[in-house]
């Protein structure tokens, strides 16, 4: 049975150029996205990898960003050869995206609900009231795990605890039932338990919602319990690519084996 | 079997505000570090575990409570040169903990020209070989910090605390800025300095699993107050608070067997 793709990142070579100094970030990357699968983009910092998962968004304001090669196929349509109208019916709709930080990804002057109202009312299919998109962002607030929903929808950004925003930043990013969702060290900020709770949710979502997310971090604990397939990115490079078990049970690149190695032991215990 | 080194007994922190009253950071924590022991604190955001580290490193003053090191209370108003110097710290963020505008070797020169009357060769040459105890190499010494990765900031954060010459460090989640391959480093880096010079540490993370590679026993923190302690081999064998047990839990399990790859 063969699956779809959703992305396919074909040869893409991207830098900044900065007062005219070029600074290339990578280089003749390519990889596919399929439907329904959790790809872990792992790397350490500097790796390349928030660029390439920002770059599959366009998020990156070209200039200084340059892309001098490739295509990020999208269906039938290149992602770098769009206009910014032609994105932003991709950006939030189909294509979302979770920060690492929620605090400052979330707007800290406008309560939870109007931010969620603005949001579902931008990217929804239909005409909503706000009532209506109201309803709807209650309803993404329980799904997200969220007990007290008729407070939260009136508290502002700062009063959540961190797990909180996590939790309102996913549910804004499911609002328009994204195709693919790309998560950029979601979890990172948090404490472990929360972490836990929050993979756990993320993993459940993605069965209710049969997405595909890329998932960006740089711990390989969270790239066992989250991945279908890795991707391993080491400057700029995609150094190897596997099956999570390939990847574990059997690594070639030796920049995959270190990073392996500097797992905790205590991951391995009972 | 002579006294511990560090003795906390009935800690207490309460912050006063102006509208919600009194909060209490640290309840009452009371526990004992041996000399040439890892003592490690683990706890959520807000448990009170970094209140706790900056009171012991004299960061911040005392509500109630006693603080002694080697028999002498320290938890007093002033602390006296010798006991700053004896207890040192380390800091999460190893990049913002560094004075951006001094080269390295003004950064590890600073506690060298505090606590200590050496010339000024004596300190270039000491300079130097804090360079090479922390593994980054002697030219490092005419950089700034916005030249080096976090994981060397962090090693140049240590050389700092060990040039003074301590007796106890307090490390302050000292790994969780940085990634999974230089944690692993940084941490090997600390245990093979308290075996050099045998120092004890104060070691603070937000996970269990930094706790179970670095420390000889735990004190797990909720809210303010300490809900757990023992060794670490006895709190993952037998956790008894539940909140333990969700710490452990939270352990991410890879079943595989481990070998070096």
């Amino acid at each position: 049975m063969t699956r779809n793709k959703i992305i396919e990142v074909l040869d893409v070579s991207m830098g900044f150029e900065r007062k005219h100094q070029w600074s290339p970030i990578f280089k003749n990357l390519s990889f596919d996205i399929y439907e329904n699968e959790i790809v872990c983009l792992v790397g350490e910092s500097g790796s390349g990898k928030s660029v390439a998962a920002k770059s599959i968004m366009r998020l990156l304001p070209t200039p200084p960003a340059q892309y001098t090669s490739g295509q990020i196929r999208f269906g039938n349509k290149d992602l770098l050869a769009m206009n910014e109208k032609e994105l932003q019916a991709i950006r939030g709709r189909e294509v979302a995206m979770v920060f690492q930080d929620a605090l400052s990804a979330l707007n800290p002057v406008f309560t939870i609900g109007t931010q969620m109202v603005d949001v579902i009312r931008l990217h929804g299919e239909t005409r909503l009231t706000k009532r209506q998109a109201l309803e709807q962002a209650k309803e993404l607030l329980h799904q997200v795990d969220i007990r007290n929903v008729e407070e939260v929808i009136q508290q502002y950004p700062f009063q959540l605890s961190g797990g909180m925003r996590q939790r309102v930043m996913i549910a804004m990013a499911l609002s328009s039932k994204p195709r693919l969702l790309l998560a950029d060290e979601p979890t990172t900020a948090l404490d472990v338990t929360v972490q836990a709770n929050i993979l756990k949710l993320i993993r459940r979502l993605r069965e209710q919602y049969a997405m595909s997310i890329l998932f960006i971090t740089h711990d390989l604990g969270v790239v066992y319990e989250m991945a279908d397939r890795v991707l391993v990115m080491k400057n700029g490079e995609l150094v190897e690519e596997g099956t999570k078990m390939d990847i574990f049970t059997n690594p070639q690149h030796a920049y995959t084996k270190q990073l392996l190695n500097s797992m905790p032991r205590i991951y391995f215990q009972k | 079997m002579s006294r511990p080194l560090l003795e906390v007994s009935n800690l207490k922190k309460i912050y006063k505000t102006k509208t919600s009253g009194e909060f209490a950071a640290v309840k009452e924590v009371s526990f004992s570090l041996e000399q040439g022991e890892t003592l490690g604190i683990v706890g959520e955001s807000g448990s009170g575990k970094t209140t706790v580290a900056k009171m012991i490193a004299g960061m911040i003053p005392v509500t109630s409570g006693d603080i002694t090191l080697n028999g002498g209370v320290i938890s007093g108003r002033q602390r006296s040169r010798a006991t700053k110097r004896n207890i040192q710290y380390i800091f999460q963020d190893p990049v913002s903990s560094l004075n951006p505008r001094l080269k390295i070797k003004d950064i590890l020169g600073e506690p060298l020209r505090l606590y200590f009357r050496h010339s000024r060769e004596e300190v270039a040459r000491r300079v130097d070989q804090l360079l090479t105890d922390v593994g980054l190499p002697v030219y490092y010494r005419d950089l700034y910090p916005k030249e080096l990765s976090g994981g060397q900031c962090q090693r140049v954060g240590i050389a700092r605390a060990i040039a003074a010459e301590p007796t106890v460090i307090v490390c302050d989640e000292p790994t969780s800025a940085l990634d999974m391959t230089v944690q692993s480093q940084i941490l090997e880096l600390l245990k093979r300095l308290q075996q050099d010079r045998n120092l004890s540490y104060i070691f603070i993370a937000h996970g269990l699993e930094v706790i179970y590679t670095i420390s000889d026993r735990v004190l797990v923190m909720k809210q303010g107050e300490v809900v757990e302690s023992g060794d670490t081999q006895q709190i993952f064998r037998q956790p008894e608070h539940p909140y333990t047990q969700s710490l452990i839990q939270a352990i991410p399990r890879i079943e595989i067997p481990y070998f070096e790859y």
